[in-house]
């Protein structure tokens, strides 16, 4: 299991913002967007998170977090 | 590249129907030259004369061993052999030979037999398995679980058939050299099997393991956002 925990979905309520919303935004698809959220993502790339850091107006921290096991 | 796969593949099964179809050979002309001493023995019971054949084998002996003979050193046993080429005679050495004797052990070749059919199974089950790996890469379904689980099964069948073929010759060796010896040389078990089954199937087992490694890759390359 990673340590790495996405909370995506926390800053997604905060601006409140569909997925959907997201997605067509960032320009990624439903389907990825939806892999990252619940955090079966094995990777991201900068510029995608430099998307939904534009996006959501927050920072790289806002969105990942680490916890160890 | 689909049109090489296929040359490739097609060339595998022409080989495999040769090695397999010369091993059914020899396994059914042993039981058919049992199955006439049967008969021939039947033949007489019933007062009927025997036919040539029948009379041949009704000569021969029901235990037939295969064997290499290793010279002993100093012992070197030259025979000589009509050169019809040449019109000459020339020195040869016997370096296989099949003897017939009237004694061994009938459990032992019954383990024989069973161990040569269960080599045998499993030899078409991996070339079966071998067809549906190859049916699904023309299907461009290539990293994918269900060819690692097909090249598992190969592979191990492979290992199984060469095991059992081992196996069957070192039982044949044993009961033979309890009955039988040549003063000029050594007998070594005759392995009819040579290594090549070993080598598929520790290939394919590697195989499975580098598909498994790719499919990993692909998956996190896919869970890459």
């Amino acid at each position: 299991m990673m340590a790495i925990i996405v909370n995506l979905d926390v800053m997604m309520a905060r601006r409140k913002m569909s997925l959907n919303e997201l997605a067509e935004r960032v320009g990624l698809t439903n389907a990825n967007l939806s892999i990252l959220k619940t955090g079966k993502a094995k990777a991201i790339r900068f510029s995608t998170l430099d998307a939904i850091c534009k996006v959501l107006d927050c920072q790289p921290a806002d969105i990942l977090e680490y916890k160890e096991d | 590249m689909k049109n090489r796969l296929n040359t490739f593949c097609v060339m595998i099964v022409l080989v495999f129907t040769l090695v397999v179809g010369y091993q059914l050979k020899d396994t059914f002309s042993s039981f058919a030259a049992g199955f006439n001493v049967g008969c021939s023995h039947s033949s007489e019971a019933m007062g009927h004369k025997k036919s040539s054949l029948a009379d041949f084998m009704s000569k021969s002996k029901l235990f037939v061993h295969p064997f290499e003979i290793v010279p002993s050193t100093g012992h070197i046993k030259y025979d000589k052999i009509r050169n019809a080429k040449q019109n000459k005679d020339d020195d040869y050495i016997l370096t296989n030979g099949l003897v017939f004797l009237d004694r061994g052990s009938i459990a032992l070749q019954m383990i024989m037999v069973l161990l040569n059919f269960v080599s045998y199974f499993f030899y078409v089950w991996s070339v079966i398995y071998f067809f549906r790996f190859i049916r699904n890469i023309n299907k461009n379904i290539i990293f994918d679980r269900r060819n690692i689980i097909q090249l598992r099964k190969l592979g191990w069948g492979f290992v199984i058939v060469f095991f059992t073929a081992l196996a069957a010759s070192y039982l044949d060796y044993y009961d033979m050299t309890n009955y039988f010896s040549l003063s000029y040389a050594e007998i070594k078990p005759y392995h009819p099997f040579a290594s090549t089954e070993i080598f598929i199937g520790l290939t394919a087992l590697l195989f499975a393991e580098v598909f498994s490694i790719g499919i990993k890759m692909r998956e996190e390359q896919e869970l890459t956002i």
